[in-house]
Formats: structure tokens, sequence, C-alpha cells
């Protein structure tokens, strides 16, 4: 696309992970125009592509069957979920896979059967393998899925494209105005519909389990095109990610290591830790409590060098441990360590909770539409409160697929219907003086320093325990961010192509929108539920069983609360 | 020369938009603790905001992405896999077009090639290998074909030259009949 050029298409989608890219497919098979945006390499980049392990939850067999899915989804969400849309998706879970079967993911089969393993919180084994025992699945995906795009010739990829923001007119989004990183020019692109399939923003924490360029674009954008909001307190976090050593920075597998040979931890005096929160259970307790405990130690200045605690194994016996590292010989972990010459049958790996999944987004109905009409959001940003407080294991990829069916296909009929999208001059030109000021400084506050507040402040207070006085403390901080930092920032490289200082720019006012919205969330929710955890109300309260709103009204931030309904299982009943 | 705790880099810097010839600029920055894509972090944070580099996944949960292969002293390597050295070249990954600096353009392959000399070794079982193509799909830089020969079709690392190595390894990971094997040449890093 050439600079000055209008971009016309029927269908816009933001992001190019698991969501974003079945979304694209189901576009393609309605026969509309497609472009598929994606913020670096297409394949290689998104939201989910990678990253994704363990779980693709679907319930296949009796006596499993969609309704014990959907109930087990809303228990693990304490009946906080939208639970219309838990079983709208959930019903299309056995579809999905079936694609992905046929689009070559190595599915492990027995007897004609998939096999599948039950994980916790699941009342089946739900969880497909990969044919290779043991093997992750994230593979698989980024094997399978970007290909079924680059086959379809027709889909319209942007590589390196970023949505600065969205146009509108009345009540309408219609289009966007991006910024090209491979010219440096910003983009205008019409679309009579858009998808948004952004992911979370989990790396809006310093130490996240997910590729750290996911800072929740999409909630900023949404939001200040006046979209309603929903969850934004509840944030997921895997609490026993490697921190060191450098060569296993952010591996998931010591939670599997745990599972497999139940490690002590210990903080930087030696000390196991575990029994003073939990002298029950001690090293044996909860994921979460786990997290918990590692998190208060870290803060307490009883941390590791990078932040985190100590796992150990050294307690086992050497030759049991011997058998273990032989099975696990071709591991990366373990290749890893032993890179790093860390010897697990003395040393202890440093370990440490990590932002792993975003419960909170758009609001949505089941058709995946937002508030505004002509916007879709799915995948994690389509939150709906589906997930509720906490969810399961496993369920968010076949949420992204079910979601991206849905979205492709009401999107493509949306834009079938309309007549081509007309935005407004005056939008474009308020967006682009916007997004080009950073540019035109010549001095103010950079924006990687912004982002580096905004990953300390979450970190610190939107961890666990949170409490009011310090979330009101925080908040002050995002105030004098957003009044002196956004509109003063300076991108100091003024040059056109692969401008990453000016992304970082526009990263920075999403992670300013994004840690208000989940601060003030945690601040009005006075409560512990599920993921959100309040030290000074730690109980869970019946009368917050409501999701909490936010919308942008006149500039300011607009919270309210919506009720829950129950058509497919009472809290009584669970 | 850089003080005990300061790394020297040499960044291949080149705009094909705006430059004639490529040029290489050297920075002092802490190393320790740090991978190839930290220290870029660095560089472009606090000493020059023009640099352009890739990164993705930086070695989340376990996996790797495949988005930031760059060329670390003459050797292809991830460089969110790949520890900062005290004495670093890095260059982008030789099998693609520059965009800019150490960023590549994953859709364009150079026409010639600057040659180097693979530091790994690449072995297939063909006993075990069913040529489903699975390395072909998940290697980032194109390193494997399936070619048929003898009527069965097997996988051949046909660019081993491309190989980012022990950091990245995602086809013998990722290989469920166990086929594939990757190490390194003793000697080399």
């Amino acid at each position: 696309m050439a600079q000055g050029e209008v971009l016309k298409t029927d269908v816009l989608i933001v992001g190019g992970g698991i969501a974003g890219i079945r979304a694209a497919i189901e576009c393609h098979k309605n026969g509309v125009d497609v472009t598929l945006m994606t913020k670096g390499a297409f394949g290689k980049d998104g939201a989910a592509v990678w990253m994704a392990g363990w779980g693709y939850q679907v319930a296949l067999y009796p006596p499993d069957s969609i309704e014990q899915h959907v109930k087990d989804a809303i228990i693990g969400g304490k009946f906080l979920n939208n639970q219309e849309l838990v079983h709208e998706f959930l019903s299309l879970a056995p579809e999905t896979v079936k694609e992905l079967d046929k689009w070559g993911m190595r599915l492990a089969k027995k007897e004609g059967k998939y096999v599948q393993i039950r994980m916790p919180g699941h009342s089946y084994p739900r969880s497909l393998q990969h044919a290779k025992l043991g093997e992750l699945l994230g593979g698989e995906y980024r094997k399978a899925l970007p290909r079924q795009v680059r086959r379809r010739k027709e889909i319209r990829v942007l590589e390196d494209s970023t949505v600065v923001d969205l146009l509108k007119v009345n009540n309408t989004v219609v289009g966007a105005v991006a910024l090209d990183m491979r010219d440096g020019e910003l983009k205008v692109i019409e679309a009579k519909t858009t998808i948004l399939a952004t992911g979370g923003f989990m790396g809006c924490f310093e130490f996240t389990t997910a590729n750290p360029t996911l800072v929740g674009d999409g909630h900023g954008l949404a939001y200040r095109a006046g979209a309603r909001m929903v969850d934004m307190e509840f944030i997921q976090f895997m609490p026993t990610t490697s921190v060191w050593p450098l060569s296993v920075r952010r591996d998931l597998f010591p939670y599997s290591l745990l599972n497999i040979l139940h490690g002590y931890f210990y903080n930087k005096n030696g000390e196991r830790f575990m029994e003073r929160y939990y002298p029950k259970e001690r090293d044996f307790a909860t994921r979460e409590a786990q997290g918990r405990a590692i998190f208060r130690e870290v803060r307490e200045g009883r941390g590791s060098p990078h932040g985190g605690a100590y796992l150990s194994f050294k307690h086992l016996p050497n030759n049991l441990l011997d058998e273990v590292l032989k099975a696990l010989k071709d591991n990366p972990f373990i290749l890893g360590l032993k890179q790093d010459g860390i010897d697990l049958k003395e040393d202890g790996i440093e370990v440490a909770p990590a932002a792993h999944y975003i419960q909170g987004g758009c609001w949505i109905n089941k058709r995946c539409e937002t508030s505004l009409d002509g916007l879709y959001a799915i995948g994690e940003i389509g939150s709906g409160g589906k997930d509720g407080a906490d969810r399961l294991a496993g369920n968010s990829l076949p949420f992204c697929m079910a979601m991206g069916i849905v979205a492709g296909r009401e999107a493509s009929a949306r834009a079938r219907k309309s007549g081509a999208a007309k935005v407004s001059k005056a939008q474009i030109k308020e967006v682009t003086t916007q997004a080009l000021a950073p540019l035109k400084r010549s001095d103010g506050v950079r924006a990687q320093a912004v982002k580096q507040t905004i990953r300390k402040l979450m970190s610190t207070y939107m961890v666990f325990e949170r409490t009011g006085n310090e979330l009101k403390t925080a908040l002050k901080e995002i105030e004098k961010l957003r009044a002196e930092a956004l509109s003063n920032l300076w991108v100091k490289n003024k040059t056109k192509r692969l401008n990453m200082d000016w992304l970082d720019a526009v990263e920075a006012g999403n992670m300013v929108d994004v840690a208000e919205m989940a601060m003030r969330a945690a601040l009005m929710r006075e409560e512990s539920r599920g993921l959100h955890e309040r030290a000074d109300f730690p109980e869970k309260d019946p009368k917050w069983l409501k999701h909490i709103v936010m919308e942008s009204k006149e500039g300011k931030m607009a919270l309210s609360t919506e009720p829950v309904a129950f058509p497919y299982l009472k809290p009584e009943e669970g | 020369m850089a003080d005990g705790n300061l790394a020297e880099v040499k960044i291949f810097r080149f705009d094909p938009s705006v430059d004639k010839e490529p040029r290489y600029e050297v920075y002092q920055v802490p190393y320790q603790g740090l991978t190839v894509v930290d220290v870029c972090s660095y560089i472009l944070r606090e000493q020059d905001p023009t640099l352009s580099f890739r990164f993705g996944c930086d070695g989340a949960g376990g996996e790797r992405c495949g988005a930031c292969p760059i060329l670390v002293n003459g050797t292809p390597a991830l460089g969110c896999k790949r520890p900062a050295e005290k004495e670093m070249v890095l260059e982008p990954h030789p099998k693609f077009e520059v965009l800019k600096d150490l960023a590549i353009d994953f859709s364009q392959e150079t026409k010639e090639r600057r040659k180097i000399k693979p530091k790994v070794v690449i072995t297939v079982d063909p006993e075990r290998c069913t040529g489903c193509r699975d390395c072909m799909l998940i290697c980032p830089v194109g390193v494997w074909e399936v070619q048929k020969k003898g009527g069965k079709a097997t996988a051949f690392p046909v660019d081993i030259e491309s190989c980012c190595g022990l950091t990245c390894k995602q086809c013998a990971m990722f290989c469920r009949y166990g086929a594939i094997s990757i190490t390194e040449k003793s000697g080399g890093k």
C-alpha cells in the first residue's frame, strides 16, 4: 500500500493469533474481501500461536458432554461466567477439532479415538494430546494454522502493522488508521467490519509467559473508541515459571517438573517458606498458593537474585533423579539447564509467578459483537465475561477457534449487507495528528520509560494480595503518567522504516489505558473471587456476583456493574 | 576497549530505502545475564533509538516463535535464546533480505548468499523419517526439504548454513518419530 492510498476491505482483522487466523479463514470461506493485520512477521507473531502448550479441552465422547464441560467452566469461573457465551462457543469445540486434524495437527489417537487427558477442574479427560507423547501442542498450531492462510491467496496479510486508532462514524466502527512499520507511514483502512483479535495484555507485566509485545493494543483501541469493557480485574498468573538460568527464562516446564517430582521451595535465606504460609500442605499447596507465597517472599526482600524463589529437588535420591533426567534428555528445559551449568541434583531453579492469561476484554454477545456496531472481538480480548473469575486450564484455545468461526461468519454477513464504509476526514486528521505528535517533538518523555513504569506498577500492585490503598497509590501514578507523560511523549528516532521507538509510543498509550482499567476494576471489586484477590477483602461476597463494566464517557472512565444470568447452572447447584 | 562489565557490540546498520552501503556501529553495553535480544532492547532504549531488530515470544513458555534469527559472531542463532558475549558482532540472518539493520523480511530470500561455515551437525535417521514434513513446516529459516529418493520421501537438511542450532532445535523437538538430531561441532560455539 503506497502512502496516502486508502485500503478498502470488507473485513479487517487485527491480530494474527489463533483466533485471528481462524476468523480470516471463515471470512475467506464466505467470499468476502479480508485483511489480516499482524504487529510483527506473520506466523511468528500474534496472540497465541506459539505459547499454547498443554490444553485443548473438548468434550467428545460420552459420558462427557458439552453440558458437563459448560458446567465445569462455570464452577471454575466461580459463577461469574457469561453462561450463554460459554455454551455457545464450547458447543462448537468438537467441530474445531476435526478442522485442526484436517489441517495437519498431529493429535494423539488410539483405536480411532482422540487420546485425552484430564486436567484440574475438568470432570472428564478432555485435553487433546500431541502425537508425540509429552510434547506441547504449541508448535502444532504454529505449523498448521499460518499455512492455511498462506494457501488462501486471497487473504490479504499486512505484516509489521499496528492500528493506532479505530475510525468511527456515530456508533459504527468503519475502519482504522494503522502504522505500517515497513515504510513508517500512517495508512487509512476503510473496513465494513472490524474484528479485534489482539490477545491479552500480559506484556503490561515485567514477567510473563507470553509474548512481551502483547500489551493490550486492542483493549486500548476498543476503550478509546467507546466500547464497553468487562472483567478487567481478572488476570491469571503461572506461579512457577522459571526466571533463571538465562537459557530457560520464561519456561513453563518447572510446573511439569513440580507435578512429577514435588520440589521444595526456598527463599534466599535458605528457609522453606511454604511452611510459614501453609503449615499443613507446605510445598504441595495449590498452584495459586505457591505463587502467592513466592510473590510475598520476593516483595518482602527474601527473593532470589532474579526475583523468584529457589525450586529444589536435592532432597530426592540421586538415582531417582538420574532416571528422570535420562527420560527427559531431549527436553529443551533440561538441555538449557545443562548448558548454563545448573545441575538439578544439586542446584535450585529460580521460579516466580508470570502473567499468563487475561480474562478481561470487550463486552460481547454470542455473535461476538461488541457494544459498537461493526466491531467484533474474539479470543482473549473478546471476553464478554466468558471465563468468569477464573479460567479452566486449556479452555482458551477452543474458545479462540470457535469465536473465530462465529465472528468470521457474522462479520462477513454484515459486510455483505452494508455499503462501502465512509470514514470521516476530520477524524482521520485528528488521529494522524495525534499519532505524529511524538515524532514532531524534539524533547519530552521517552515511551520506554512509560512502559517500564506501567510494568513496574502492574507487577507490584496487580498480582496477588491487592489492597485498596495500594491500588489508589498506583492509580495516582497512572493519572500522573496520563497527564504529564502521554501528552508529552517523545519519539527520538526520526527515521521512517521499522521505527521501533515510534511503535513503543503507540504501545505506551494503550498500556496506560489498560493499566487504569485493570486497577479501577480491582479497586471497585471489594471481595476476593477467583483470580482477583484483595488482602483487605479476603472473602468471597455474594453481592459481588456481578461483572464490572467500564467505558469511556466524555473522556472519563465510567464504571458500572452488570448482573450475571444463570441459564445453565445456578450457584446453589454448584 | 570496554570496561570489565560492558560488552563491545558491533552491529550491522543498513536501511535499504535510504543508505547506499551498510555500515557497522559499535556500542558498549551491559551483557552479563542478558540475551542478544535483551542487548538490542537495551541499545534501543538507552543509546540508539534508530536501531531496528525483530523479536517475538522471547522464549516464552519454553517454545520458539522463530522471529529473531540473527547472525552472532558469524553463526546464526535465535537472539532470544543466545546469551550475549563480551565481544559480539551482530548481523542480519543472511538467508533473507534486510528490511532494516537486523530486521529481516521473511518473505524475501536473498539471491546471493554470504557463505558461512555451518557449526551444527544435523542427522536424519532414514529408517525413522516418514517424510511427514513437520520439520520443514516448523523451521523458522527453511533448513529442510522433503525429497523422494529411492521411492521413499525423506527429510533432508538442504540449507544447514541457515540453521540456528541449539538455540532453536524445533525440528528435533517436533519430530514425533525422533528421527532428527542436532549437535554442535566441537570447538565451535
